[in-house]
């Protein structure tokens, strides 16, 4: 079941994905990163990264996908034209993009994928990163009979017995100690980068209102 | 993660009610199309131009200003769940943080990028 | 009461998969009634709130003083043409109605509706009930831009700069809450406010809190209604209702973003619009005035009667936004973004950071 849920998402990301960049239409290829976004933050949840996966919806389908659709809409005669992206001679391009994939497949299923790990009990595990992804604790999981009743008694959305200010936490709370601990300096950093962000959009979006607009304000007021 | 098995449940039977409610009128209604009724309303008149226009930048301006406020909340929900138990550090650094927003704030409010006009 | 309902369907239809897989989904489908029965009940209430405050007597014909109205409502949307007019995007004209309901629909699924039953409990709750809003918003914009009609478009560009801007305020507003309560749980933070109104985050949280006592939680009280306006006022524009009902604004935009929708996938939007008044309004009940709690601590307490306070709390807060509706007249967009931009980020910057100072100026 886990596996499935799993597929389910991955095969949203990917067709997403591929409409975004294939898709004639800006406006297509715009909504489709949608699912791509979507996908991924039910990603995360599997990979027990909850608050990223909220930090996801929240910053990238509230935020950045409004702002590209705007972005198109707000751009002249692009939304009805047919985009088609020229990236050169086919062989080359077909050559290059077999390359990476060839990388990819390497690196993922590859002899350097394999990393060694010392167990408890001083032997060297090798395990390859495959087979350590499937180990992840909800995909160790199987929505099989007894593991169904033991998560459906235990945590589905039963009342537990929380009284005070300790109660469940997850990773926003470990996220917020390593913000204001390790992580203290990229924090501060971001604060100055979204006050760069913030000027930088101004300027750039503002027009600076003409001398006769200036004047048409003031003899109004 | 089982607390989010319901959550994917939820998605699946909000899509299969949607499904139904929205195939329910094209199963039951009459279908009686023409070529008056399939045209843009536009209050009764012919639709004078093209809808594919160009918009204002302003609704631009309010999206990057929202992204780049929302980041801002995004970093004060982990920060809002443990800084009591941090204490006076946590809240400094968190006073620094909204002062260097603060900063920006008033930039843009000077430059005029909040007047909707 | 999972438990209960699989011993339920185990006694109805023995053990096995079947009762198994049915108690699963009858769990998750539990909102979907509650939204059903709330819609019926919302569209008469705003048919006959609006008529009383008109000094008119309302929908009075279908039933004893005009109470199965909405159902006879329901019965003529069924029998309608469903239309998609040939110059739409057919694609993603379909589409959108979908969206809108699925993101209406997942924030229902944290809601504690009592001590028992609360659809998903995620220690991200409302963050996450913050961030599911995103998917109205694109549903909304895609239901504008597909239908290819000016005011659909001018509807829905309105609407979403509206709601996003109005998001950050709301987002403060709960923030605040969140600072006190430590957690962003919603069940936790209903629990927290066990033991009378004097528990409730309005008048500071509860005073009896490891870590802080009740002089703390007095200083926070003031703050905390300030919060709870700005919440409240957020939530006004979120869901689109007047006094920010400009996307909507009938003498102008015909009817905003869902103009060339007919039939059911009329209904939806229509569904999904009422639905979210309701989660705004549950909001507000669970964050400042106890969830499920009753104000009176231990008595009339317990999680049936949790239920009933949860959904009476609820469907006031709609009743004030319908008689809102009827009272204020609509805000002209620069105003509307005056007042978020320039009136209520800062109080909301302001209002954490007093919450900030306060807990810690207390607690240590």
């Amino acid at each position: 079941m886990f596996d499935l849920i799993f597929y389910i998402f991955a095969f949203i990301t990917v067709v997403g994905a591929a409409v975004t960049a294939i898709h004639r239409n800006i406006v297509y290829a715009a909504f489709a990163l949608l699912f791509t976004f979507v996908g991924v933050a039910g990603l995360y949840v599997m990979a027990n990264a909850d608050f990223l996966a909220v930090t996801q919806m929240m910053v990238y389908v509230g935020g950045i996908l409004i702002l590209l659709i705007f972005g198109v809409m707000l751009t002249n005669r692009i939304q009805s034209a047919n985009i088609v992206v020229n990236a050169g001679p086919k062989p080359v391009v077909a050559i290059l993009s077999l390359g990476l994939l060839a990388i990819l497949c390497a690196a993922f299923f590859g002899p350097s994928a394999t990393h060694s790990e010392k167990s408890k009990d001083g032997k060297t595990a090798s395990v390859s990163s495959w087979s350590n992804y499937t180990q992840q604790p909800w995909a160790a999981t199987q929505w099989n009979k007894d593991a169904n009743e033991r998560i459906l008694s235990e945590k589905f959305g039963a009342p537990s017995e929380v009284k005070t200010k300790e109660g469940s936490s997850g990773t926003s709370v470990e996220i917020g100690k390593l913000l204001l601990s390790d992580y203290l300096l990229p924090f501060e950093i971001v604060s100055i980068v979204l006050l760069v962000a913030l000027i930088g959009a101004t300027m750039i979006a503002r027009k600076e209102p003409t001398l006769e607009e200036e004047a048409l304000s003031e003899s109004l007021s | 993660m089982s607390n989010y098995i319901p959550l994917f449940l939820m998605l699946v039977i909000a899509f299969g009610f949607g499904a139904i409610m929205a195939n329910l009128s094209k199963w039951i209604g009459p279908k009686k199309p023409t070529k008056e009724k399939l045209s843009t309303y536009e209050s009764g008149m012919e639709p004078i131009g093209t809808t594919r226009d160009r918009i204002s930048i302003k609704y631009y301006i309010v999206a990057m200003l929202f992204i780049i406020f929302d980041i801002e909340i995004v970093f004060l929900y982990p920060w809002a769940v443990t800084f009591d138990k941090i204490g006076v550090f946590a809240l400094g650094e968190m006073f620094l943080f909204l002062a260097l927003l603060f900063i920006g704030y008033i930039y843009i409010l000077k430059k005029g990028a909040l007047q909707w006009d | 009461m999972f438990d209960g309902l699989r011993d339920l369907l185990i006694g109805l239809l023995g053990k096995g998969d079947l009762a198994d897989v049915l108690a699963v989904v009858v769990y998750c489908a539990l909102p979907l009634v509650v939204i059903l029965l709330y819609a019926l009940f919302a569209i008469l209430a705003e048919m006959k709130l609006s008529a009383w405050l008109q000094d008119r007597l309302g929908p009075m014909r279908v039933g004893p003083w005009g109470i199965l109205q909405p159902i006879a409502d329901i019965l003529k949307l069924l029998q309608k043409e469903d239309i998609t007019p040939t110059q739409a995007d057919k694609k993603l004209y379909n589409l959108s109605p979908f969206l809108v309901f699925i993101g209406s629909y997942l924030g229902f699924a944290v809601l504690p509706f009592s001590a028992m039953y609360a659809g998903a409990r995620l220690n991200v709750g409302i963050f996450y009930l913050v961030a599911v809003s995103g998917l109205v918003v694109v549903g909304i914009l895609m239901a504008g831009w597909s239908s290819n009609n000016k005011y659909s478009l001018f509807g829905a560009m309105r609407s979403v700069a509206q709601i996003v801007s109005y998001e950050i305020p709301a987002g403060l507003a709960i923030l605040s809450v969140v600072m006190i309560a430590g957690t962003m749980d919603l069940q936790t933070i209903s629990k927290l406010q066990e033991g009378g109104v004097q528990n409730w985050f309005i008048f500071g949280g509860p005073k009896n809190l490891a870590g802080f006592g009740g002089a703390t939680a007095w200083a926070l009280a003031p703050v905390m209604m300030i919060a709870f306006l700005i919440y409240f006022i957020a939530s006004l524009a979120e869901t689109n209702r007047v006094p920010f009902d400009i996307p909507e604004a009938e003498s102008e935009l015909v009817a905003g973003y869902h103009t060339e929708y007919s039939a059911m996938k009329f209904a939806l939007f229509f569904l999904a619009e009422y639905a979210n008044m309701l989660v705004v309004s549950a909001v507000a009940s669970i964050l400042f005035l106890g969830g499920w709690n009753s104000p009176f601590g231990e008595f009339l307490g317990g999680p049936v009667m949790g239920l009933v306070w949860f959904l009476g709390k609820a469907i006031f807060f709609v009743m004030v936004q319908i008689w809102i509706r009827w009272t204020l007249p609509r805000l002209r967009v620069d105003q509307l973004m005056h007042i978020c931009w320039k009136v209520m980020i800062p109080f909301g910057m302001a209002t954490v950071l007093l919450v900030g100072t306060i807990v810690t100026w207390f607690a240590h």
